[in-house]
């Protein structure tokens, strides 16, 4: 009996110890030494790092570029999740009804999300471009002057979102769209047989059947909003005087252009707080809410 | 048996691993948009087929900062490049993290000594600290004005005489302004790029002719506040202010595009797009120095050979081999011919296949006539930071975030943080 319990033991642990290597080799290992860096100095010349204790994190306080990235974050969170995740939906609903040119349209809106981040920001790079990009050229028609999208303070990171949102919006639409195709018809013809309005049907059927894909859709919409980065080095490199720059850029520079590595040990502590607050939020308080079927 | 025959297979490997060439790998940035790749790539294989036993392999390595980044990160790595060519500015952050070798360490024989002593000294500036010189000049550069001629005749100016003085210039690029019915501007007088991580540059050209410098020579203080700066700041957003100049960040890249679309009648950018800028143009290109206010001036800029100090050392004296050719009169001038760069030798002018290409193109002299005037580049402890902490404040100055002076006194106080550890 006990031999039985106990091979079983052994065999679960088994059968976890690939993907349990892969987590704390690659997730837990570097999360605990990034923790150790941060509360370290950072070593210089072959010295060894001494102990600091909370030094990087007082730092990290007084840093006006820290403060000016993470309200940048903000700003290009809430810029990009809900307007790329609403019209992933509007998208995923057209492509789902019956018209004419349904594949083309699909596969126009799912474009973007095929090609690599890099060629998508090199491609909105010459759209931004002043005089005879893209959009200063529409704009020239109705004779606007140029505008310097990427080089003014004002405009650069709102530039930045849309260009996010157009990159995110066809990759959620293929789960949405998934996810409506899930729908029983016969809900439908039940729904037309009591006379439902077409809206009123949406709201109350089709969203709530969909909520579990849209948990996983603003999970995915917010874990990208900090660590897209790519766009950043080939558009604005986080300038002008980093008024486009976002807290992994940031960490980014600090690590391998300062090679500050303590001091970049600390800003990754703060990302990975800030993204399990957000988690616990998601998990804990929206998927109580959802009904899954 | 299998024992044996791993042994010998063991065996064999070492026998023709001695035997085989060195390979030594050499990561080059890209920064102007002449034929810079294919220049190394060719470079590279006519000296392995003068030298069969050392193998060069050139390994693009993105730009400036790029490279840096990639060579300090295989470094940390335990697995450095034998060579890089890297910008000549970062000689202190790479001496404080101990990963490079001086080049006088190899400089033995006379004739070593004799082509160090035939390289421009406004190109070594930033190679020698203490009494070592750390890495040798080659992908070398200055800014320069090129200018477009038609636009010149077009508004009344002599497209033969270049603005010599910040006023002149001025003046011209509010002349050379172009705009269609709605009084949008269709062609701007000058542009000068404003993006990092190269905004410092053409920057300290400005100081420079104030008569100003930014660094001490030890590389462990600043200037930022000065009077000289500030006239520089001012002058820059004068330029902008009477729409000669557009307005907000123009990128380093978008400069010579817009050059050579028309919609700027001057530039200052590096000579290292003089050959990209030749070729392209539709118009005739005048190419001159940098106007003085109260002197010419311009920084150095562009690559020198780093050799990496944790490199095998065979792997570094390969290297080093392969520098030394580089640097030789003939292939400094074939560098220099094939993409604008200035070559880093005086006997390289003398070579009978430069003088010929200088006589077509007698603007390839501009940049190293102008060297007498040149300073060494920016170039401090902790460098990539210090250079960050002033471009993102002069690019507040210049999008009127903040007053000129306020920003440069924020530059200095951030200089002067970043540098208290090695007061």
């Amino acid at each position: 009996m006990i031999g039985t319990r106990s091979r079983h033991w052994v065999e679960g642990w088994l059968l976890v110890l690939p993907a349990l290597v892969l987590l704390v080799a690659f997730t837990h290992w570097p999360v605990i030494a990034s923790l150790i860096d941060s509360l370290n100095s950072t070593p210089r010349r072959g010295a060894a790092p001494n102990f600091v204790g909370l030094e990087n994190y007082q730092r990290l306080v007084a840093d006006p570029v820290f403060a000016k990235v993470m309200w940048n974050n903000a700003v290009f969170a809430f810029g990009t999740i809900p307007t790329s995740v609403v019209l992933a939906l509007l998208m995923a609903v057209w492509v789902n009804s019956a018209i004419r040119g349904r594949a083309a349209l699909r596969l126009a809106y799912f474009t973007p999300t095929i090609l690599p981040m890099i060629a998508a920001a090199n491609i909105w790079l010459f759209f931004y471009t002043p005089d005879y990009g893209l959009l200063d050229q529409i704009t020239g028609l109705f004779g606007f002057g140029r505008t310097n999208w990427l080089g003014n303070p004002d405009t650069v990171l709102w530039c930045i979102v849309v260009m996010t949102v157009w990159k995110e919006a066809g990759f959620f639409m293929i789960f949405y769209l998934a996810a409506l195709q899930a729908i029983p018809p016969d809900l439908t013809e039940a729904a037309s047989l009591d006379g439902t309005s077409r809206w009123y049907f949406f709201r109350r059927v089709t969203l709530p059947l969909i909520m579990p894909t849209t948990l996983f859709v603003l999970v995915n919409a917010v874990i990208n909003s900090f660590k897209l980065v790519d766009h950043i080095v080939v558009m604005t490199k986080g300038g002008p005087d980093n008024a486009s720059s976002l807290i992994l850029y940031y960490i980014y520079e600090t690590a391998f252009s300062f090679w500050d590595t303590a001091y970049a040990s600390a800003l990754t502590m703060v990302l990975l707080v800030v993204l399990a607050l957000l988690a616990l939020v998601q998990f804990g308080v929206l998927e109580r809410r959802i009904h899954y079927r | 048996m299998l024992r044996k025959l791993l042994m010998t297979a063991v065996a064999t490997c070492f026998a023709s691993g001695v035997a085989s060439a060195v390979e030594v790998t050499m990561y080059y940035p890209v920064s102007a948009g002449g034929p810079i790749a294919q220049a190394y790539e060719s470079l590279a294989a006519d000296f392995t087929k003068a030298n069969p036993s050392i193998t060069i392999k050139p390994v693009f390595a993105g730009n400036q900062v790029d490279a840096l980044v990639k060579a300090q990160t295989a470094a940390r790595g335990g697995n450095p490049p034998a060579m890089a060519i890297i910008d000549s500015t970062n000689v202190f952050t790479l001496m404080e993290d101990d990963m490079i070798q001086p080049i006088s360490d190899f400089v033995k024989t006379e004739d070593e000594k004799k082509m160090l002593a035939d390289i421009y000294p406004a190109f070594l500036a930033n190679s020698v600290v203490g009494d070592k010189v750390w890495s040798l000049p080659f992908q070398r550069s200055t800014v320069i004005m090129y200018y477009n001629k038609d636009a010149f005749r077009e508004a009344g100016l002599d497209p033969e005489k270049a603005p010599a003085t910040w006023a002149e210039m001025a003046a011209a690029a509010q002349k050379l302004v172009k705009k269609d019915a709605q009084g949008n501007t269709v062609r701007y007088g000058i542009e000068i790029p404003s993006s990092q991580p190269d905004f410092y540059w053409p920057f300290q050209a400005m100081v420079t002719e104030a008569g100003g410098t930014m660094m001490s020579a030890d590389g462990k203080k600043t200037s930022f506040d000065s009077p000289e700066m500030n006239k520089s700041l001012n002058y820059w957003l004068s330029l902008i202010k009477s729409g000669a100049m557009p307005s907000g960040i123009t990128a380093w890249a978008t400069v010579p595009t817009n050059f050579l679309a028309g919609k700027t009648g001057m530039m200052w950018h590096t000579t290292g797009n003089l050959v990209r800028v030749n070729k392209e143009a539709k118009f005739p290109v005048g190419v001159a120095m940098l106007p003085a206010d109260v002197k010419r001036g311009t920084p150095v800029g562009g690559g020198n050979i780093f050799i990496f100090k944790g490199a095998p050392a065979a792997e570094k004296e390969a290297a080093w081999q392969f520098a030394k050719w580089l640097v030789s009169p003939e292939r400094s001038a074939e560098f220099s011919a094939k993409t604008g760069y200035v070559a880093v030798r005086k006997a390289a002018y003398d070579v009978p296949a430069m003088k010929k290409y200088v006589a077509e193109v007698p603007s390839a002299l501009v940049a190293r006539d102008q060297l007498q005037y040149a300073v060494k580049a920016l170039s401090t402890y902790d460098n990539a930071r210090v250079h960050k902490a002033l471009m993102d404040s002069l690019q507040a100055g210049l999008n009127g975030q903040m007053p000129p002076d306020a920003a440069l006194k924020k530059a200095q106080a951030d200089a002067t943080q970043i540098l208290k550890r090695f007061q």
